[in-house]
């Protein structure tokens, strides 16, 4: 078939889709009527077309209908027994504890940078300002890690053995040695 | 929202079955792969368009098939290929005559999306716009493909239906 073909090809596509206007399938017809190849392929659609139209929809297995009437049960069956998920796929106790041990971990770092026995030339020094202020920072973390503590002590439960949900239940300050280590030198 | 999944299911069960089996060839494939195509149905329901239910789970399915397909290997492929005839397939009515069983072969062994076009549009006689839904394809694309996929089926099956 040359070039030309596509054109027809494209038309005898249409009149097999019912979309070919009478005009067209008039033209369609005058140009078969001397154009054996155009002829044949026109015959070979319709048989084409008539084989496909036998070949009908299976029937779905009654197998796979048994197991697509079972993905509701199964989909909330599955979905309940799930944690609740917060940011990004987090459970929120752990989420919650990320937040919290953003500025613990800027106080440590500021702590660990402080001198023990004497200000090193190159370190830099810190304001007592600036000790009291993550000194209170430290406070409103561990003031907020118990609040969530007490909120998502429940779904820990449901996630980890008791024993390891034991030290969020109660106050977190009182079982963490660094928290008591922070007063007293707040009170020194 | 049970109810809805329940009509979709009865609507579009036996489609999704006939596409992934026309793709897959193996009965317990194309069926793994049809379940986990309504899972993502139901998973997904509230967020799907309503209007577009049908060509989002075509191609859910068409695309887990594909999936399939790139994962199994080379002779795996011939082994499933020659189970088809002996069990019960896409044919059926048409499967014990030579034409339909030729048909059925050259439309598997049509290339993509040449074969998943004339499924859908050929068989399960979907609009020309849900195929184009399916296949992300445009109008224009979806008929100058299908034009090719039946020139190739016709080339091939020529001295058989003359």
């Amino acid at each position: 078939m040359n070039i030309l073909d596509e054109h027809w090809e494209a038309q005898i596509n249409a009149l097999l889709d019912g979309e070919l206007g009478a005009e067209e399938t008039a033209e369609l017809r005058r140009e078969a009527e001397h154009n054996a190849a155009l002829a044949r392929a026109i015959v070979d659609a319709y048989a084409l077309q008539s084989s496909l139209d036998a070949l009908q929809l299976e029937r779905a297995p009654d197998s796979l209908r048994a197991r697509l009437a079972d993905i509701p049960q199964a989909e909330k069956a599955r979905t309940s027994a799930e944690p609740r998920l917060s940011w990004f796929g987090m459970p929120r106790w752990v989420a919650a504890g990320a937040m919290a041990a953003v500025p613990l971990a800027v106080v440590a770092m500021l702590m660990m940078q402080a001198p023990e026995t004497g200000p090193a030339p190159e370190q830099p020094q810190f304001t007592q300002e600036q000790i009291e202020q993550a000194a209170r920072d430290v406070q409103t973390a561990f003031a907020y890690l118990d609040r969530i503590g007490e909120r998502t002590g429940l779904e820990i439960q449901g996630q980890l053995a008791k024993e390891l949900s034991h030290g969020v239940n109660d106050n977190v300050a009182e079982h963490m040695p660094f928290t008591s280590r922070n007063k007293r030198e707040e009170n020194s | 929202m049970s109810r809805r999944y329940r009509q979709w299911v009865e609507e579009f069960q036996d489609q999704a079955w006939t596409l992934a089996r026309y793709i897959l060839k193996d009965p317990a494939e194309a069926e793994d792969v049809v379940q986990e195509s309504f899972v993502k149905l139901w998973n997904n329901q509230d967020k799907i368009d309503l209007d577009k239910v049908k060509p989002w789970l075509m191609r859910v399915v068409r695309n887990g098939c594909l999936d399939r397909l790139r994962r199994r290997r080379p002779e795996t492929e011939y082994d499933d290929w020659m189970e088809v005839d002996a069990a019960p397939g896409p044919m059926q009515g048409a499967e014990q005559r030579d034409t339909g069983r030729q048909l059925k072969a050259a439309i598997q062994a049509l290339k993509e999306p040449y074969r998943t076009l004339v499924v859908l549009r050929d068989i399960e006689e979907h609009s020309y716009s849900e195929v184009a839904g399916t296949l992300d394809l445009s109008m224009s694309q979806v008929k100058v493909y299908l034009h090719r996929a039946r020139k190739q089926l016709r080339e091939q099956l020529a001295p058989m239906v003359a």
